[in-house]
């Protein structure tokens, strides 16, 4: 495996795509937006603005899903678009093993996953340093914002991993973005209805891929207090991400769920012509 | 040496049986052509051999190479291209050869190099998207150049360009051949193919129904255009019961026979031991198109073509 000729390639087709700074500026906007909101919300609220550091960390990493999505939109771009332009086909035939074209698409997953993922703590950060003024913090990332941080990084990485196998397995940018908006919204159904039948269905229901990455991004995984809150919120119509799971059994169900994911895009790649 | 060698190659997709227990060969130095209508399987064949279709079942070799891990170290010794030019369109020429360089490990010499070669150099820093169709393929055969491949494999590389863009990929065979590169060039453009091929291997349905050098093929699909002072009807069903003749059709006051055996000889004693005296027994050039439909035409079953 000639990783190095890998993501070299990868580098220069990714860095020259113009998906990929349309997608990376829409996502800056984006979180531009909301967290511009949210502080003119707290201005006309509290009269302060927003809240510094860590206290901010809640409110940033709570917002992981939007770089979760635009990194399974744009893995879906740079690999789908791969096979329509028959380009894959022609990486194989230049002297690139299957497994070496699959493995460079691969990398892309973790890499477009963090970069936005790192986009939204910046920007967030950006916004959460007016509030700390000159106060002084005993740290500025305490144990409960580490775990929530890596957990929203896992719930990233999730995402883009469903839109990679979309892409993957689809072969066609603009049929694959269709289907893996169709699966977040069958997953959540799913989740919904099964949560409504109680006992193992309950279980499975708040089990589904979807749902264990989105429960990894929410402060009410970590924190029994937010958690608290979330429920009393939900009242008596309690859905299942404010049923805190041990955040070692979540974390360990993504895992499995990312590493199951990938391991069927391979042997569906690996058996198909191109 | 045997540069590509088949044997019993097979593919199948679904119920339809693409490619069918084929077996050629090529040899080093040759420009090979691979005929074939639409749909004959030359691209399923080429898929094959370049790895990105799985047989199902049957060999072959590269190179001389047979196993998984030789097929690859042979596969980086072939520039290959594969129906149209796949390139990524956003990406500027030279950065598409970058991309190609860098999984063949060449230089940025050979990328300059392979781009002068094809007459693209002053054009590298514009996209491909821009490209016209004849430049498309020119890239691609640029793409192919540079692992300096001993055997270049190109599938239809003149589909949908004009006359002038025909002659340059024309010229730029001839001169691969000349620097001593295995060509293996697959089209359905007769005439393309029979100026610029020495061998060729002519497909149908999936099967090789005929493998030679193109002068043999021609020499061998000869045609006479025999006349007759006397009954021309009575010639022409004469020609069409002789059982070495492909065809027989009228043409004007004479008859145009296509031979098999190319024995005209034993055509006239034929005709004459049947009363029947030609004054004019002339042979007809053949060009390969000539052979193509009639090796096609008989393979299929069709009817001997029948004139009057």
């Amino acid at each position: 495996m000639r990783l190095a000729v890998l993501v070299r390639s990868e580098s220069i087709k990714t860095f020259r795509r113009p998906a990929f700074a349309v997608t990376v500026a829409a996502l800056a906007a984006l979180l531009l937006l909301v967290f511009g909101a949210m502080h003119v919300r707290s201005v006309i609220g509290s009269g302060g603005g927003s809240p510094g550091l860590p206290n901010a960390w809640a409110n940033i990493l709570d917002l992981a899903d939007l770089p979760g999505v635009f990194a399974a939109i744009l893995i879906i771009l740079l690999v789908a678009s791969e096979f329509s332009w028959r380009t894959a086909r022609q990486n194989v035939i230049d002297g690139l093993t299957k497994g070496e074209f699959f493995a460079a698409k691969l990398c892309l997953v973790p890499a477009v996953a963090i970069g936005l993922y790192l986009a939204l703590v910046a920007i967030g950060v950006m916004f959460a340093l007016p509030g700390m003024g000159g106060h002084h913090v005993d740290a500025l990332v305490r144990p409960i914002d580490a775990m929530h941080m890596g957990g929203a990084a896992l719930e990233c990485l999730g995402m883009a991993t469903i839109g990679f196998f979309c892409g993957m397995v689809i072969q066609s940018p603009g049929p694959a973005t269709g289907v893996f908006f169709l699966y977040v919204v069958v997953d959540q159904l799913l989740e919904a209805v099964l949560q409504g039948a109680g006992g193992v269905a309950r279980t499975v229901g708040s089990s589904l891929p979807w749902g264990t990455f989105t429960r990894l991004g929410k402060r009410a995984q970590y924190d029994p207090g937010a958690l608290a809150q979330a429920i009393g919120h939900a009242g008596s119509a309690r859905p299942a991400h404010v049923t805190m799971s041990s955040t070692t059994e979540v974390v360990a169900l993504a895992a499995l769920y990312i590493v199951a994911i990938v391991s069927l895009s391979y042997l569906i790649f690996r058996k198909r012509d191109l | 040496m045997r540069v590509i060698e088949t044997q019993q190659l097979t593919k199948r997709f679904g119920a339809t049986l693409a490619v069918d227990d084929l077996s050629f060969s090529v040899d080093s130095g040759q420009v090979f052509g691979f005929l074939g209508p639409n749909g004959s399987g030359k691209t399923t064949t080429i898929g094959m051999l370049l790895g990105i279709i799985t047989p199902t079942s049957g060999q072959f070799r590269l190179l001389g190479e047979q196993d998984a891990p030789g097929l690859r170290r042979a596969r980086l010794k072939i520039g290959a291209t594969l129906e149209t030019a796949n390139f990524y369109p956003y990406l500027s020429g030279w950065d598409n050869l970058r991309l190609v360089a860098n999984i063949k490990g060449a230089s940025h010499a050979r990328i300059e190099a392979a781009l002068h070669h094809v007459g693209l150099f002053d054009r590298r820093a514009d996209r491909f998207r821009g490209y016209s169709l004849g430049m498309k393929q020119r890239l691609a055969i640029a793409a192919t150049l540079l692992g300096d491949p001993e055997l270049i494999i190109l599938d239809e590389p003149m589909n949908g360009l004009d006359p002038e863009g025909m002659r340059e990929i024309r010229d730029l065979i001839a001169q691969l051949a000349s620097e001593g590169k295995t060509i293996f060039l697959s089209s359905h453009l007769l005439n393309e193919v029979e100026r610029s091929c020495t061998h060729v291997a002519i497909l149908k349905r999936g099967r090789i129904i005929r493998q030679a050098s193109v002068s043999e093929l021609i020499a061998g699909g000869s045609a006479l255009c025999i006349g007759t002072d006397g009954d021309v009807e009575q010639l022409l069903r004469l020609a069409l019961q002789y059982p070495g003749a492909h065809s027989a059709e009228r043409d004007g006051n004479d008859v145009v026979v296509r031979l098999a055996d190319g024995d005209a000889g034993s055509l006239n004693r034929f005709l004459a031991e049947q009363g029947c005296y030609v004054s004019k027994l002339v042979p007809v050039e053949t060009t390969l198109e000539d052979a193509f439909m009639d090796l096609t035409g008989a393979e299929s079953g069709d009817p001997v073509q029948q004139q009057p």
